[in-house]
């Protein structure tokens, strides 16, 4: 059965002299990658051999795979047998290429890019803060259905109100009638639900003698039944419908429409939703837009409020889903709020702002003055930022991601330079530390205290949160103090800068004087940053190049022994703006896809 | 030399044969290319020198690497994993190495301790610089040595070809059984899982654990009680922070043997289920020879996708079906047949 065995033709050309030492691998030059798809010379062991041709598999084989990697099926026995009926090669070639466009089109090949993007990206789930179900994303206080057995069983209410079942059985604190509202809710726009008292109430802000209430910077937990209680605002956008305040439907990952398992698939499903629109993959790091169904837009939402910026909230109904049309999941349409539909970040959180060069320097611009951070993809998602809690393990977890970076720990007979304060200028740690820390500076500000913060904008503004003074003590107080050092590679102020402006340790940009895989950053502040060092020092499309070969070739390249091969793989995933489709039609005609049992 | 071919040629010969046709065929092609590295297809261009060429590239290499080698053996910095290597990523790195110019390369600034303008100004990358470590007589090679031989540096060339001995063959990923196997059988979700409420939120119950139901745990609805399966089978799960693994572990192997007797058990006794039998039937006897025969052709083509050839198909009939049909009946035989398919190394692997 096996007997067929492939002699190769051992290819060798050239057209350009090589006289002109112009071919940058790191820096991936046109020049560069031109030269390298143009001058294949023999591969070779480090034995001088050729390397071995491997066998290359039948036109059914070949179609086994690019069913499995493309919508983890097998092909059907129709499909087989109408390949297996054609004996001309050109032939099978067409049927195989035209077989390859139906699977890239079926919906299914979205669903495999969802698995395939959890496996890449394998971004945690976002832990319980306390006891679980309780994990601190949602930012709204629950409201619940009252009892059975009370007045208003069914309709809705605050948790902590019906202890004594008040507004349940109608009353308010003052004794007087709680009245019911019918409200169209946020999170299921065309239909009502009937909530009781307080909560019912849709306004904004109010004032209590001199006293303006702003009822959009509540938080999760309890209300308070009182003259100074706010309800939970327009269409109930201060508060997320729950079990409870402990609440197992929003926690389990295993609801598919769960707050939870939606914040914990974004990244995944951007992911799938650039694979299946076509979309350059480049745009899952440096993109200001992302995916999501309502729930999930709404925590970008709450955020803004959070920071000080109700506007969204407040004034627009960007939760109405009969009014998008953005492109969505091919299972939905796109009115649908549980759809994955297409957004812009800076439309529903305007302090992950839109514009990609925004610099703001904390050792010499005002304190209060920085408009916000850059919007990038999945770097700036909630669940993604959640679920990696602290900088250093973000900027080492994204390396892994998208520089396919390897932390390798020294050898035993290395010697380093004392310890001092910064594990990327000396000790052992720096092995690491002198990649990670360049990437960590842009992930400072996302910082969880109490709630997700992002530090030093908004109303994120921490007096002297360096003093270690209560409430600013703890974590991550206690850690940024101590970590957080003057003079160390991951915050390049001096003493001088920190005593005068706590916040300059906030600093998150590169600064020219240090680099990432080779590239200088333009300043760009947060994960953008970060990004763009990735994009511009070739790292990104070298290891997504990586990361597609493994998926629909089924093994990865390896940079240290197939470096040409790589170049040539990444000049074709360039030359079609990054898109997963074309690279995939290539990676399938060429001879590691057709080669195998 | 061998004039370039699009298509690899198929040719059915003895192993010998082809060994001897191989080699020689190499030889030819290998003439003024591997050896010179400086003349194109035309002879009238040049090409870069091929890897591993260079003698005193390889000695710098090797001297290096007694200092270099302990951090750079892996990914983009993996200098020192091979000479091929050595001269991908570093001698082709116009940063690092700049030939003519060894002053104007950041392997030389590095090395001295110089470098400027990065977050990397020296190497080894703390404690004392390369440098300091030669004039104390604890390295290989001398810096003077690495300079002349940037000076005096042709850029080597690269192999733009996959290893295509890498390519061979790639183990199915736990999802590729999950739902490809799944489906082939005529299996659904609704024969392994019935419905279920935790906590008011739709969850499915596994019906029988000897159904040795199969889901990943990243997956919604969740499962009642989710089983380890699923990362046994070497499959990734973000949910529980575990990264693939396609080795073909003993856990792989002891844990699909008993699933593919379990599903092709489901699928076999399964009622009309014509996705798995479209020629006979579970109680197609060995009396029906043709039919035998014909269902284990089309099995062939759908567990494999191959076309068997007739000696196959009598190995199958043969080895498996028929001594399992004679010891408990054509159903078993079928249930046999079906996990043999399933274990076949042409259906393990894609």
């Amino acid at each position: 059965m096996r007997q067929l065995l492939v002699v190769g033709l051992i290819l060798v050309g050239c057209s350009k002299p090589a006289s002109t030492p112009t071919t940058a691998l790191s820096q991936g030059s046109a020049q560069a990658q031109s030269r390298q798809a143009e001058c294949e010379v023999i591969a070779q062991t480090d034995a001088g051999e050729p390397e071995t041709l491997g066998p290359p598999m039948s036109a059914l084989r070949q179609l086994r795979r690019m069913t499995l990697v493309t919508t983890n099926r097998l092909p059907t026995r129709e499909t087989l047998k109408a390949l297996a009926a054609i004996t001309d090669e050109t032939a099978q070639n067409a049927f195989l290429s035209q077989e390859l466009d139906r699977l890239l089109a079926d919906p299914q090949f979205y669903d495999s890019m969802v698995d395939f993007g959890h496996a890449w990206m394998n971004v945690p789930p976002v832990a319980n803060i306390a006891d679980a179900p309780e994990y601190g994303l949602p930012q709204q206080r629950a409201i619940i259905p009252c009892p059975a057995g009370t007045m208003h069983a069914g309709k809705l209410a605050s948790p902590n109100l019906y202890n004594n079942s008040e507004p349940c059985n109608g009353k308010r604190y003052d004794g007087s009638t709680a009245e019911v509202r019918t409200i169209e809710p946020w999170w299921a726009p065309g239909t009502t639900v009937d909530v009781v008292g307080l909560d019912g109430d849709e306004r904004t802000g109010f004032t209590v003698g001199a006293e303006t209430i702003d009822c959009s910077k509540g938080g999760a937990g309890f209300s308070y039944d009182g003259p100074k209680s706010c309800g939970c605002g327009p269409h109930l956008q201060y508060c997320i419908l729950g079990g409870s305040l402990q609440d197992y439907q929003m926690f389990m990952l295993g609801n598919p429409n769960g707050h939870r398992r939606n914040l914990w698939d974004e990244p995944a499903r951007l992911f799938a939703h650039l694979v299946w629109h076509d979309r350059p993959l480049v745009d899952l790091i440096t993109g200001d837009y992302s995916v999501g169904p309502v729930n999930v837009q709404a925590t970008y939402v709450r955020y803004a409020s959070k920071l000080g910026d109700s506007s969204v909230e407040n004034a627009s109904n960007w939760w109405r889903s009969s009014n998008w049309s953005s492109p969505t999941d091919p299972h939905s349409m796109p009115t649908d709020p549980r759809g994955w539909s297409e957004f812009k970040i800076a439309e529903r959180n305007p302090f992950l702002l839109a514009q990609r060069d925004y610099h703001f320097d904390p050792r010499t611009e005002a304190k209060g003055m920085m408009k916000g951070i850059p919007s990038a993809g999945v770097m700036t998602m909630p669940g993604l930022l959640a679920g990696l809690i602290r900088e250093r393990v973000r900027g080492a977890r994204l390396l892994e991601m998208f520089a396919c970076e390897t932390f390798v720990p020294p050898p035993p007979t290395a010697h380093f330079s004392p310890y001092i304060n910064d594990p990327a200028g000396g000790g052992p740690c720096v092995t690491c530390h002198s990649r990670i820390d360049p990437a960590s500076i842009h992930f400072k500000r996302f910082m969880r205290s109490g709630t997700f913060e992002m530090l030093g904008v908004g109303n994120a503004h921490l007096p002297k949160w360096n003093t270690g003074q209560y409430p600013l003590n703890g974590d991550p107080y206690d850690r940024m103090r101590r970590l957080w050092l003057a003079g160390t590679k991951m915050t390049p102020v001096t003493a001088a800068q920190a005593e005068a402006e706590p916040e300059a340790l906030f600093i998150d940009f590169l600064p020219p004087d240090q680099t990432l895989y080779g590239a200088t950053s333009d300043g760009t502040v947060g994960p953008l940053g970060f990004a763009k060092l990735l994009v511009s020092s070739g790292a990104f499309d070298r290891c997504v190049v990586r990361k597609l070969h493994q998926r629909f070739v089924g093994r990865d390249v390896d940079p240290t022994a197939e470096a040409g091969y790589l170049e040539k793989l990444v000049a074709e995933f360039l030359k079609n703006d990054r898109k997963t489709r074309p690279f995939v039609q290539y990676l399938a005609k060429t001879p590691a896809f057709r080669s195998g049992l | 030399m061998i004039p370039r071919s699009k298509h690899p040629v198929r040719l059915s010969l003895s192993k010998p044969t082809f060994l001897l046709l191989a080699i020689s065929l190499l030889a030819l092609s290998c003439h003024g290319t591997i050896n010179g590295g400086k003349t194109g297809p035309g002879g009238s261009e040049e090409c870069p020198p091929a890897p591993g060429t260079n003698s005193e590239t390889e000695r710098i290499r090797l001297g290096l690497a007694a200092t270099c080698a302990g951090c750079h053996s892996t990914g983009d910095t993996g200098y020192f994993a091979s000479a091929s290597s050595f001269e991908s990523l570093l001698v082709r790195n116009a940063r690092l190495v700049k030939p003519g110019h060894p002053e104007e390369s950041d392997l030389i600034k590095l090395l001295q301790g110089n470098r400027t303008g990065s977050s990397l100004r020296q190497m080894p990358i703390s404690g004392d610089s390369y440098a300091l470590l030669d004039a104390a007589g604890k390295t290989a090679i001398h810096v003077e040595e690495i300079s002349a031989w940037i000076t005096s540096l042709e850029v080597p060339g690269v192999a733009t070809q996959a290893n295509l001995a890498l390519s061979a063959a790639h183990r199915m990923d736990a999802t590729y059984l999950e739902f490809g196997l799944r489906d082939l059988l005529g299996l659904t979700e609704g024969d392994f899982y019935g419905d279920a409420s935790n906590y008011g939120i739709f969850t499915l119950l596994e019906r029988s654990d000897d159904n040795y139901d199969l889901r990943s745990p990243d997956r919604a609805p969740g499962q009642w009680a989710p089983r380890g399966r699923f990362t046994s089978l070497g499959g990734a799960s973000a949910v529980i922070s575990s990264h693939g693994d396609l080795s073909i572990s003993t856990s792989f192997v002891q844990t699909l043997t008993p699933l593919s007797q379990a599903w092709c058990g489901m699928a076999v006794r399964k009622a009309g289920n014509a996705a798995l039998f479209k020629v006979g039937t579970p109680m197609t006897k060995s009396s029906d020879r043709a039919t035998v025969r014909a269902q284990i052709a089309d099995w062939y083509m759908l567990f494999l996708a191959e076309v068997p050839t007739e000696a196959d198909i009598d190995d199958v009939q043969n080895l498996v079906f028929a001594p399992l049909e004679a010891k408990s009946g054509a159903q078993v035989g079928w249930i046999g047949t079906c996990s043999y398919f399933v274990r076949h190394p042409l259906f393990v692997f894609y």
